[in-house]
């Protein structure tokens, strides 16, 4: 049984795709075949992170329209080959894609013998992001600490608990919140949310809470996820969180100035 | 709405794919009185307005008695789009004329036996006039009785009985966006209500968690429903359209238990314990 896993926020640019790119790394790192799809059509990034830009040939919406077959579509990841990337296409728009041929291309996935799907969503609450969350098991809402972030959030958990497929049928979406950009010092000088902060509003179980650091910006510049990056603590709250989707109760960590500040100090000393 | 929840096919039921079974359900009907067709839309757009939730994908029966001359086919089908339109869905017909019946069913719309006392003006007849309900100053006391479609003609299932005030219970988080109507009744949230939701409920509104959008009991006017809540947070809170906003909130009981209660014209908020 495949798991559909969205990936989801309702704003933009709060790193979905940098969230997609790391957790799909992790399960596959972690021994599970897994397969990531680019749902934001029209503006294809998944691929510049994944580092595989130069090798896609047929994408999405060709497996959709029966233009390429699945496999000639799916990319295998260079790194570690039980990932697979599923591109989006630059050049068509999201209403290219229809609940039937997504479904189609879901259950080939899941019949390949894929057990984890991680599916990319684009910003906002049209018909794009709708497709990626429709069939989901499972919703990782990526938010900021601050203001609208949070609101969209909620909004976007609204809507995946009531016209998903899981809600139309009667059942609920497994979801979980994912913190990013969260820097400690800014949150005790005020000018920041605090993880409790947003906790309080949207109530969700937390996956992770991953640390402003430049090694993200870093990584997607050079098609690394940052979840390779075991001298970040980006990279090493993203492990944690790939962890704790497995089911293991992992501490959080990077949640204040002081803990930052000891880890610190010791990669200073291990370096 | 049903009436009832079916009840599990037992094993010794007959290998029938579906059961037919009576039910009586509450509908709006939407008399016409003139066609105008620029008329009509800034009408129904004002009615809409005060109170968009009870209108939304309501079912609702068109009656064409007042009107004179009869409908022409176009006409029906402007005035079913311009229902559509705003979140109306009417799915059948009382009073058409003979020529109207091949439009209807064309449209899908089942047509309805003309009421027995012919133009009636008042609202004595059992069909109460639901403006009044909905306007929100006035103090409607008589309870709204809805129109009925017999599905089945079964003597015994068609005795009549007092609509029992239903209450809905929520237990998931009401999210931004999300909008939730008991109708007729008291509305119970066991869990969040988060800022840019509305939950709305002709009765009384209780939630058990922090309530932080916009909360509007006695919608239908019924200056008695109150408000209760753990922690009042609202954007907005309102007994029969008389309200407050989140400014005016804030002076006073921010984030404790209230209830929220009317008298005249003035809204309470009162702490409890």
């Amino acid at each position: 049984m495949a798991k559909i896993i969205v990936v989801t926020s309702g704003k933009g640019g709060v790193g979905k795709t940098t969230t997609s790119a790391a957790i799909s790394s992790g399960l596959a790192l972690r021994g599970h075949k897994t397969v990531v799809i680019d749902f934001d059509i029209g503006l294809r990034n998944l691929d510049l992170i994944m580092n595989c830009e130069r090798r896609v040939v047929y994408d999405f919406v060709n497996v959709i329209k029966g233009e390429s077959t699945l496999r000639q579509a799916l990319i295998k990841d260079k790194r570690c080959d039980k990932l697979h990337i599923l591109p989006a296409s630059q050049t068509r728009d999201k209403d290219a894609l229809d609940p039937e041929g997504v479904e189609k291309v879901l259950n080939e996935l899941a019949d390949d013998g894929f057990e984890y799907i991680i599916c990319d969503s684009p910003a906002g609450i049209e018909h794009g992001a709708f497709m990626a969350l429709y069939f989901a098991d499972t919703a990782i809402v990526v938010s900021n600490p601050e203001v609208s972030s949070v609101r969209d959030s909620d909004r976007i958990l609204g809507i995946l608990q009531s016209k998903s497929r899981r809600a139309e049928r009667g059942e609920s979406v497994e979801e979980y919140l994912l913190l990013t950009r969260y820097n400690p010092e800014r949150v005790e000088k005020g000018e920041m949310l605090s993880v409790e902060d947003v906790q309080e509003i949207l109530a969700t179980r937390l996956l992770g809470v991953i640390p402003e650091s430049e090694s993200v910006l870093k990584a997607s510049n050079q098609g690394l996820p940052v979840i390779y990056d075991s001298t970040s603590n980006a990279g090493l709250a993203y492990s944690d969180a790939v962890d704790r989707l497995l089911g293991e109760d992992v501490e959080h960590r990077f949640l204040s100035v002081g803990n930052k500040k000891l880890l610190q100090r010791l990669f200073r000393r291990s370096a | 709405m049903p009436a009832s929840p079916s009840p599990k096919p037992d094993s010794s039921a007959s290998s029938l794919s579906f059961r037919l079974k009576g039910g009586l359900f509450p509908l709006t009907l939407l008399e016409l009185i003139d066609t105008d067709p620029l008329k009509l839309r800034k009408d129904l757009a004002q009615k809409m307005a005060e109170a968009p939730a009870f209108f939304q994908q309501a079912p609702i029966v068109l009656s064409l008695e007042q009107i004179q001359p009869p409908l022409q086919a176009a006409e029906l089908s402007f005035i079913r789009d311009l229902c559509r339109e705003f979140g109306l869905i009417v799915i059948a017909l009382r009073g058409s004329n003979d020529h109207l019946q091949d439009a209807a069913s064309a449209m899908n719309l089942a047509l309805l036996p003309a009421s027995k006392v012919k133009k009636s003006e008042s609202q004595s007849e059992g069909e109460p006039d639901i403006e009044g309900l909905l306007s929100p100053q006035t103090n409607q006391s008589e309870q709204p009785c809805p129109e009925d479609v017999q599905a089945q003609k079964d003597e015994e299932t068609v005795v009549r009985m007092p609509a029992a005030p239903e209450t809905k219970i929520v237990t998931t988080p009401v999210r931004s966006g999300q909008q939730i109507y008991a109708a007729g009744g008291d509305l119970v949230v066991l869990a969040p209500v988060s800022a840019g939701a509305e939950i709305l409920a002709d009765g009384n509104i209780h939630v058990y968690g922090p309530a932080r959008g916009r909360i509007l009991a006695g919608v239908r006017g019924n200056r008695s429903s109150r408000i209760f809540c753990q922690a009042l947070e609202a954007e907005l809170v309102s007994i029969a359209g008389y309200f407050k906003v989140n400014e005016d909130l804030r002076q006073h009981h921010w984030k404790q238990s209230v209830q929220v209660s009317l008298t005249d014209e003035t809204l309470n908020i009162d702490c409890l314990g």
